[in-house]
């Protein structure tokens, strides 16, 4: 129980079939693009951190600029300890896969998870377990140009995230650049520029 | 067509003409005036006023007329609260006899440890005994609604603010800010049968106002609720009383048969106190502290007289209130023009913690409808009682 | 690293290709092309039918050209193999040439020609031992195991001898590549299998007696593996006895036993004229049956005088006696023998028994191994025509089949000379007597093209000469890729076979012969269960 808060990174706000956003509990404490997290205990849902935005609380509230007569930036939030109540970070998510029968199936969820439903950071053994096939790459791909802008930012993001977890796994390593050249093999430049990006 | 744009502009510029005449003809008489203030002794004019009889709501003056005071040093660790209500009035058409007050409240800790408490709490009165008032002497009760329910939810800021206060340990400067003012002369202006005012005075005006001074006591507290823009001629009252002719002042008498602009002291009669002070005043600075001679003071406010001053925010002249516990209270005082001045700076020109404590209370026509789409639907589902889910539901006003 | 499937090896699947081009098949990740060789028979499972067939090509491609540029992108090579090998594979060509298995009947007759090709996506694997057997048949009273095929040392490719001694056939390859070995083992099959009669122009003697491999062993000839069944002539009795290994029987050529024809056919070899050879064969009406004795005894003078009588050039006749001079020193050629050997041998083949020629130190004279085997051969002929004419008129049995083996053949087959030979006219039109030749030779693109055309097995080992692989491939369906697999013949005891008496092309690596198990194998007298099963049945029947 204790754990699970630990693990806990925000709670559900929106919620659709392609994925999510979630609300941190705290300003500034999303989780980077290209994470991996789970939703739920049971089923749990997994899915890639695509986007992270703070902005005010209000939707017609907008900050503005204060700190003309502030030294530095923690000064300026001492000053106006209200801003961090008016502002919330998010984050949104795309939907990935899910847990059925302790079998990962990718792809989007049946159903969406629930408004206000927990997102909690993956355990390593539920990122390993996520991880074992890449089948989700080619949905990640597809939805990686529409997540964040225009280049293939939240693909080369969660990769990064992937070979981070597995620094010196050279197996793994290749077993994802095969993957990424198969799903490339007619966008060259595309796999180029990844390629490149990963420095690999 | 719903609107004749040529025939409104037309009518516009017509009004325009004349209010620009008007201005001008004030700021002569607002500069007459204040060359009148800087020449009379205040014991001269309380005098007079002591002695005649008028019609005049003039303030009352306990030291000098033409003081003013720079801006004081502030604190280094202090708390600002500040509350605001807003209200969701009954409504024939709505499928409940309901009405809703969303008090929002702030609290904000400046220096060491600075944080910040936002939130709003809803109150939704649906029974009998919330929607009226009884009246003690009749088998009449009064309605909390329209200008009753805005008495009440006045009442229900202030309550809270003193509640705040009173629950609050630290012992750092504090002021407590309220929107609009402290002078609660409506409860008198209603005609309300007088246990229904008896009761609003005692339930709520004079606990909450006792609870924020027993705190003043114990540590360095100020309460002080802030007019933007204020329409008030209190000051220029006072200047009719001093530039009268007649001795003792008798207005029916000397003056009841003549028209309004053409008595002696009409030569203030186009500007309020707000235009003495623009003037008067530079950027930071405070007037002397004057004390209103509302009725509802002199017959409830005993111990709690509310006095006020005017500043400078730089960006516009604003009316501050404060009770006389306040007001005799020298550190108090220049603790309450500091830290508004500073408010007003933080907030751009109108104190922050008001502008949050406004925004945590605000109910838009969007979430009133939503409440009211709620509310059917509770009614509509059998299984639902309004009692029981009153409180999940108030919570869930303005967020989903 | 091969896929392992019922103990076939799997190697990949059909992707493309035509009937007339071959298949590509597209090689299996698990497996490395480099464990893959030109010539391997292959089997594919098709949908209703398998086909045999054998790899003709193979070669490396891309899916994704562009993918090559990748090199320039990535920072570590694995990267960059990781990368490539999404988009690089290998392929192989095959041929399928034979279906079979299919429907019932088809398991019943054998293989069958494949006149259609496998859907896309048929597995092909490399052919298992049994696919070989089915194909190539198993060892038997008329087969004889000639090898292995490639990458399956465990499987034995055979030779039909009963289709194969229908039609001359032909042995070829360059100096040392085994073509001997080859033709002891195929010599050795024929006898053990008693398929027919060979007769033997050996003119290295190392068909009789033993030979020796290159390392120095010797190596038994097929005298001493079926004795009595094989009788040795030798043309050069003091060369036998110097070897301590008696021949059977000395060979004589009597003066009179020499025709003009004889002389004819050595035109090229003595470098005869147009004149020289007619003139020719106007001696023996001049000078009686010892005409080549009687010219070769004469004088200038003689010579003038017999120039006159029979209205020749002088010089004609002159350069034609000077040139046949040589035939003076050969000791074999005698004057008045004791018997007609020539008709002995005949004889001893009417028998059925064997006959290995042997020219002991004539081994360098080429112009008596010519002269020699002519004369013999053209004799042969005249009496398997009159025999199988006189069996047909009569209906009673035709002579056994006659194989002649014969060694450097290019150098009497050729264009040139061809024409005046016996042995064109015999692969040309002997097969219906029942002689036919084995033409063991290096340099077949030197033979008369109508000569190669008429021979019905090749069995070829290395060839370095473009000119001996194209005479050799010309006319054959899936030359092309034939002469791929025939360039990448290892220099040894390797050979590809292709032709009549084969259903499908194969390379084998030829049986090991020379040790004593290899010879034992051919002096068991094999017997095909089944025949003797249906023997025996009849027999019962008929009791
Ligand atoms: N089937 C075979 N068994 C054993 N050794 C062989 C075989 N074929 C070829 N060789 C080896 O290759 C050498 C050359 O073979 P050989 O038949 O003499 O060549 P060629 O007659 O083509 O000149 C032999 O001496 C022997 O060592
Ligand atoms: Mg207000």
């Amino acid at each position: 129980m204790n754990m699970s808060i630990q693990n806990r990174l925000g709670e559900i706000v929106e919620s659709n079939s392609n994925g999510f956003v979630a609300q941190c509990y705290d300003l500034y404490q999303a989780p980077v693009i290209g994470t991996l997290v789970r939703v739920g205990t049971d089923n749990p849902t997994f899915g890639i951190v695509s986007y992270v935005s703070t902005e005010g609380l209000n939707s017609d509230r907008k900050a503005i600029a204060r700190g003309k007569d502030e030294t530095s930036i923690t000064e300026l939030y001492a000053n106006n300890p209200q801003i961090a109540q008016l502002l919330v970070t998010s984050f949104e998510v795309v939907s990935m896969g899910y847990l059925k029968d302790n079998h990962i199936s990718y792809g989007l969820p049946a159903r969406p998870p629930e408004i206000h439903a927990f997102v909690f950071s993956c355990s390593q053994s539920e990122l390993d377990h996520f991880f074992t096939e890449l089948d989700f790459l080619s949905l990640l791909a597809a939805r990686s140009i529409s997540a964040v802008g225009q280049a293939d930012e939240l693909l080369i993001s969660t990769l990064r995230f992937m070979l981070d977890l597995y620094p010196a796994h050279v197996t793994f390593t290749q077993k994802l650049v095969k993957e990424l050249a198969q799903l490339f093999h007619s966008d060259l430049n595309r796999l180029k520029l990844i390629i490149r990006r990963l420095k690999l | 067509m719903s609107l004749d744009l040529v025939q409104a502009l037309a009518k516009l510029q017509e009004k325009t003409a004349h209010i620009m005449n008007r201005h001008s003809e004030g700021s002569v008489q607002a500069i007459k005036a204040i060359k009148l203030l800087s020449s009379l002794s205040h014991e001269e004019i309380m005098q007079k006023a002591q002695s005649g009889k008028f019609t005049w709501m003039a303030a009352e003056i306990h030291t000098s007329l033409a003081g003013k005071y720079t801006k004081p040093a502030k604190p280094n660790n202090y708390k600002v609260m500040a509350v605001d209500g807003s209200q969701i009035d009954v409504s024939r058409h709505a499928p409940l006899m309901y009405h809703l007050i969303n008090i929002g409240k702030v609290i904000l800790t400046y220096g060491e440890s600075s944080s910040a408490v936002l939130e709003s709490k809803p109150e939704i009165a649906v029974s009998e005994n919330e929607l009226y008032i009884e009246d003690q002497d009749s088998t009449r009760s009064v309605p909390i609604e329209g200008a009753v329910l805005g008495i009440k939810r006045s009442l229900r800021e202030l309550e809270t603010l003193s509640e705040t206060i009173a629950t609050d340990v630290d012992e750092i400067p504090t002021l407590a800010l309220l929107d609009g003012t402290l002078i609660f002369w409506t409860i008198t202006a209603n005609s309300l049968p007088t246990s229904v005012t008896d009761y609003l005075i005692n339930t709520y005006l004079i606990p909450s106002l006792d609870r924020i001074k027993e705190k003043s006591i114990k540590s360095p507290t100020s309460l002080a609720s802030y007019i933007s823009s204020p329409k008030s001629t209190d000051v220029v009252n006072t200047l009719r009383l001093a530039i009268c002719p007649y001795s003792p002042i008798n207005c029916d008498r000397h003056c009841g048969t003549l028209n309004a602009g053409t008595r002696p002291c009409d030569s203030v009669n186009s500007i309020t106190d707000q235009d003495i002070f623009s003037i008067f005043l530079g950027t930071g600075q405070r007037s002397e502290i004057f004390f209103s001679t509302s009725q509802v003071i002199q017959k409830y406010y005993l111990g709690h007289e509310i006095g006020f001053f005017y500043l400078n925010t730089g960006k516009e002249i604003a009316r501050i209130e404060i009770p006389i516990w306040v007001a005799s209270d020298h550190a108090l005082v220049d603790l309450t023009h500091s830290l508004i001045l500073d408010q007003v700076d933080k907030g751009l020109g109108y104190p922050i913690s008001l502008a949050e404590a406004h925004e945590q209370a605000v109910v838009t026509p969007q979430n009133r409808n939503a409440f009211n789409a709620i509310i059917e639907t509770m009614l509509t589902n059998q299984d639902v009682s309004i009692g029981g889910s009153q409180k999940s539901s108030s919570k869930q006003v303005r967020w989903i | 690293m091969i896929n392992q499937d019922n103990s076939r090896v799997f190697l990949g699947h059909v992707i493309n290709g035509s009937l007339e081009q071959g298949l590509l098949v597209k090689i299996g990740s698990g497996t490395n092309i480099e464990d893959i060789q030109v010539g391997t028979p292959v089997t594919i499972d098709g949908q209703s039918k398998r086909f045999f067939g054998y790899i003709t090509d193979m070669r490396l491609e891309w899916a994704n050209q562009e993918l090559q540029d990748i090199t320039t992108v990535a920072q570590t090579p694995e990267v960059t193999r990781t990368i490539v090998e999404t988009s690089a594979f290998s392929v192989i060509k095959v041929r399928p040439v034979v279906i079979i298995a299919g429907d019932a009947a088809s398991l019943l007759d054998g293989p069958e020609i494949a006149k259609t090709i496998p859907p896309h996506l048929s597995m092909v694997y490399q052919a298992s031992a049994e696919d070989v057997s089915y194909v190539f048949g198993n060892e038997d009273d008329r087969h004889i195991w000639i090898g292995s095929p490639l990458a399956l040392e465990s499987a034995q490719v055979c030779l039909n001898l009963e289709q194969f001694v229908k039609r001359s056939n032909g042995i070829f390859g360059k100096s040392g590549t085994g073509k001997s070995f080859l033709t002891r083992i195929l010599l050795a099959g024929i006898v053990q299998k008693d398929i027919a009669v060979n007769l033997v122009f050996d003119m290295h003697n190392e068909y009789g007696w033993q030979g020796s491999s290159e390392q120095g062993h010797p190596v038994k000839g097929l005298k001493q593996l079926f004795n009595s069944q094989v009788a040795v002539f030798s043309l050069d009795p003091e060369f036998s006895r110097m070897r301590k290994k008696a021949p059977d029987f000395d060979l004589t050529i009597r003066h009179q036993d020499i025709e003009p024809e004889d002389i004819e056919s050595l035109a090229g070899i003595l470098n005869l004229t147009e004149n020289a050879r007619q003139a020719s064969y106007k001696l023996p009406r001049e000078l009686g049956s010892s005409w080549f004795h009687e010219f070769l005894k004469m004088s200038g003078e003689d010579i003038k005088d017999l120039s006159a009588r029979l209205s020749e050039h002088e010089s004609t006749m002159l350069s034609l006696k000077r040139r046949l001079d040589q035939f003076n020193r050969l000791a074999f050629i005698v004057d008045d023998a004791q018997g007609d050997s020539i008709q002995h041998i005949i004889r001893t083949l009417e028998q059925g028994i064997h006959v290995v020629l042997e020219f002991g130190r004539y081994e360098e004279n080429l112009a008596a191994y010519i002269l020699v085997a002519n004369l013999l051969t053209r004799r042969i002929r005249r009496q398997y025509v009159t025999q199988t004419e006189q069996a047909m008129a009569t209906n009673s049995e035709t002579p056994k089949p006659l194989v002649i083996t014969i060694e450097e053949a290019h150098k009497f087959l050729t264009t040139s000379v061809s024409q005046y030979t016996i042995f064109s006219t015999i692969a040309r039109e002997m097969r219906k007597y029942g002689v036919t030749l084995l033409i063991v030779d290096q340099r077949p693109g030197v033979i008369e093209e109508e000569v190669l055309s008429q021979i019905g097995t090749k069995l070829t080992c290395q060839l370095d000469n473009e000119r001996d692989v194209d005479a050799l491939l010309t006319g054959t369906s899936g030359g092309r890729e034939l002469k791929q697999v025939l360039s990448r013949l290892e220099s040894k005891q390797q050979a590809l076979i292709f032709g009549h008496s084969v259903p499908v092309p194969v390379v084998v690596r030829t049986r090991e012969y020379g040790s004593p198990e290899s010879y034992k194998l051919f002096q068991n007298s094999i017997v095909n269960p089944t025949t003797l099963d249906l023997e025996l049945d009849s027999k019962d029947l008929f009791s």
